[in-house]
């Protein structure tokens, strides 16, 4: 089993249609996905029309193994299960503080509730915190959704250099341009710049795409409604590149 | 959760299920139809597919093997190549032709229930089968991980739309009506403990009687090798009854009955070794050396040639007023038992004589093996799988008048024995066949003799090998069916029934 997270310390950088998409990808190349959400606020769930488990609290999530198999829900699509998020989920911080080996906590949990599956996807929450602390040591690989644009950038130096500090391994971070606008020269100059700085920044980039910002209204993955798009093109090869790197 | 696999004789209406859903709930029922097409639906005479739950159909040019318990019943799938279904087919009934069933009418059609945010929470899918006016849908439920409650509900919602639990689907092709009987090489017959032996014996030939003309129309159309193979095995059990139920009918009676069965079947005789041979063409070359094939190709042209005269024989026979008026006047006569001349065991009951009877044959069976070691005649060997053969014969007629699990497991035990005897013997009969060939055929063969008797030479050594390897299996296999427990559950079964 390969743990994926998807994380940004920013918010609004396309996350969750990230997730949601690169599950489905995932799933659709015959792997047994299972997406986590670990955002309080349930976007994942969401888009999939999957309610939030209202039992599932966060001593259960971490503590009781059979509470976090049984919130496992099917999606409507072959190999692709959810574990939906609820507000509960915002109180993982002070639990987990209050935890011994707080930082293993989420790798324990999850191993144990994910071993039906080859391929776990985590959707996290924006911030740096000791759930991403747990995060950062569980995932074998950390997608980061990097909108060229200054401010981002900034956000991503940010994210190496806490990496650096406190030791985690740089190289599992997989950096990628979202929302992505070729006609904004400031795009291609930032786009231009990261390259040169970080050289494990993948190579394919996902569009800003109206398509992406009708997920909400569809509330299905991009591919089953706008398969031939530019935006399901992307996260097609987003995903291949991943594949690749994680040596799925 | 275990998929639920159903039945329904009549089609779905998503509006049907949803009043059946009623008010309360905020779930939807949705039911995509899929488009009706015409299609012709094959299997083998004994309805091998049907007992696989396979479907074996064809539909504009393209073939399609739907395996209803792999819960496969989907619209749309890709033709599947042809040497793929013939894999599958193989598997299920190798010595079996695919005949036409019949022209029907299809749809399939799936269908989710789904909640108030149209999530799905369980799905069904089915196929409809429409033969003139009836219709018949398999359907197949499927459990979404973390809905269990929404599954309970589809299926409670099927049952009462009328979806019955599938245990087998002997019955389909009737409930369609579109064939009224099912056939059965082995059935079990409705046998009374209590009634007396000669009408017991009677019921049985008549069963297999009917079973062996029920083959002939197709031994003349030649569809496969399997239609004459049961016609001889229906006789021969025929023959078999009248053998081992000794007693039951005057002797004169029975070796006039025997005479004349065996008259019928040794007119069989030349086509079935000739078929036999035909079928094991393939592995026959792969026994010999490359050098041996042209023989063996000229071989098995001159067998072709001369199966297909003995088919035109059979065919001969079959069709004639002569057979069928003596086919038609034995199965009159035992359907009506009393027109045979009774002998001195007739009223026995049924159950007693038969303990009796399988007992004696197990006794003889165990006495001929004690004086069987490596350096025993093949005579005797022979003598060991006839007793055999008697014994399981016994066994199987006469299941119905006992426990069904025990008879069973002994037959089962007695199986294994018997196929390690029943090759040694075809492979002896397979040499003898091959030595007459050599004997009176070579002039046939004109300038290819050298070659032919090369490759009959080349084949007979490998047989024999093959029949020395079988022999010498005989002893284990015996001493593994000859059990203590075997003994033991032998003398349960049939002492305490011996003289009831």
């Amino acid at each position: 089993m390969k743990i994926i997270a998807c994380y940004s310390n920013k918010g609004g950088v396309g996350k969750t249609a990230t997730s949601v998409n690169l599950a489905y990808a995932c799933a659709l190349s015959g792997k047994k996905t299972l997406l986590c959400d670990l955002d309080p606020q349930g976007a994942s769930g969401f888009y999939f029309r999957v309610k939030p488990s209202a039992k599932l609290s966060d001593k259960a999530f971490f503590k009781n193994v059979q509470e976090l198999i049984r919130a496992i829900r099917a999606s409507d699509f072959d190999n692709l299960d959810l574990i939906p998020a609820n507000l509960g989920f915002r109180d993982f911080d002070i639990f987990l503080s209050r935890m011994k080996n707080s930082r293993s906590r989420l790798k324990k949990a999850l191993v144990a509730a994910g071993n039906d599956y080859d391929v776990l996807i985590l959707d996290c929450p924006p911030n740096i915190s000791r759930l991403s602390e747990n995060v950062f040591k569980t995932a074998d690989k950390i997608v980061v959704p990097v909108i060229p644009t200054t401010l981002s950038s900034r956000t991503l130096e940010q994210l190496y250099d806490f990496f650096k500090e406190n030791a985690y391994q740089k190289k599992k971070l997989l950096p990628f341009f979202s929302m992505v606008q070729k006609s904004k020269k400031l795009h291609n100059e930032t786009m231009t710049a990261l390259r040169k700085k970080y050289k494990n920044l993948l190579l394919p980039c996902v569009p800003f795409s109206t398509d992406i910002e009708r997920m909400g209204v569809h509330r299905e993955p991009v591919f089953t409604y706008a398969g031939k798009g530019a935006a399901s093109r992307a996260y097609s090869e987003l995903w291949a590149a991943i594949e690749k790197r994680a040596k799925l | 959760m275990e998929p639920f696999f159903y039945m329904l004789k009549s089609g779905v209406k998503a509006g049907d299920l949803q009043k059946m859903l009623g008010k309360k709930t905020s779930c939807k029922v949705v039911v995509e139809k899929g488009k009706k097409f015409e299609a012709t639906l094959y299997d083998s005479f004994d309805d091998r597919l049907l007992k696989n739950y396979k479907f074996l159909l064809e539909t504009e040019g393209k073939k399609l093997l739907l395996d209803y318990a792999g819960g496969a019943l989907e619209d749309g799938q890709e033709d599947s190549p042809d040497g793929e279904i013939v894999g599958e087919l193989e598997q299920i009934a190798k010595l079996r032709a695919f005949l036409k069933v019949g022209d029907i009418r299809m749809r399939f059609d799936r269908g989710l229930l789904l909640d108030d945010e149209q999530k799905t929470r369980a799905r069904f899918r089915h196929v409809s089968f429409y033969y003139k006016d009836e219709c018949v849908c398999l359907g197949v439920t499927q459990y979404m991980r973390g809905y269990q409650k929404a599954y309970r509900d589809l299926i409670a919602l099927l049952k009462n739309a009328g979806a019955v639990e599938v245990q087998g689907l002997d019955s389909f092709y009737r409930d369609l009506g579109i064939k009224d009987s099912v056939y059965e090489l082995k059935p079990v017959l409705p046998l009374n403990p209590s009634e007396n032996a000669k009408n017991t014996a009677a019921l049985i030939i008549s069963a297999f009687l009917d079973i062996a003309r029920v083959n002939e129309p197709w031994v003349m159309k030649d569809c496969d090798t399997e239609f004459l193979h049961d016609y001889r095995v229906s006789l021969r059990k025929v023959r078999s009854v009248l053998g081992l139920f000794k007693g039951v009918y005057s002797k004169e009676e029975t070796r006039e009955l025997k005479r004349e069965f065996g008259e019928i079947m040794r007119r069989t005789n030349r086509l079935r070794d000739l078929d036999v041979y035909l079928l094991e063409r393939d592995n026959y070359f792969n026994l010999v050396p490359d050098t041996a094939h042209r023989g063996m190709d000229i071989l098995f042209d001159y067998l072709q040639q001369k199966r297909d005269e003995a088919l035109a024989e059979v065919t001969r026979m079959f069709a004639s007023k002569t057979y069928r008026k003596k086919m038609n006047q034995l199965q009159k006569r035992f359907s009506r038992p009393d027109t045979i001349q009774a002998g001195p065991e007739a009223g026995e009951c049924s159950r007693g004589f038969g303990s009796a009877l399988i007992l004696k044959r197990y006794a003889q069976v165990c006495r001929i093996a004690a004086t069987i070691d490596d350096s025993t005649e093949d005579e005797i060997v022979h003598q060991l799988r006839i007793s055999c053969k008697k014994l399981r014969y016994l066994m199987e007629f006469l299941t119905p008048l006992f426990p069904s699990a025990e008879m069973k497991g002994l037959i089962k035990r007695l199986k294994k024995l018997q196929d390690n005897l029943g090759k040694f013997n075809d492979f002896s009969v397979q040499q003898n066949f091959l030595r007459q060939i050599v004997l009176d055929d070579l002039q046939h063969f004109n300038r290819h003799e050298l070659e032919v008797t090369e490759a009959i030479g080349a084949l007979t050594a490998m047989l024999f090998r093959l029949q020395q390897k079988e022999r010498a299996q005989v002893m284990k296999n015996f001493a593994k069916f000859n059990s203590e427990e075997t003994k033991a559950m032998f003398t349960a079964l049939f002492q305490k029934e011996e003289g009831a």
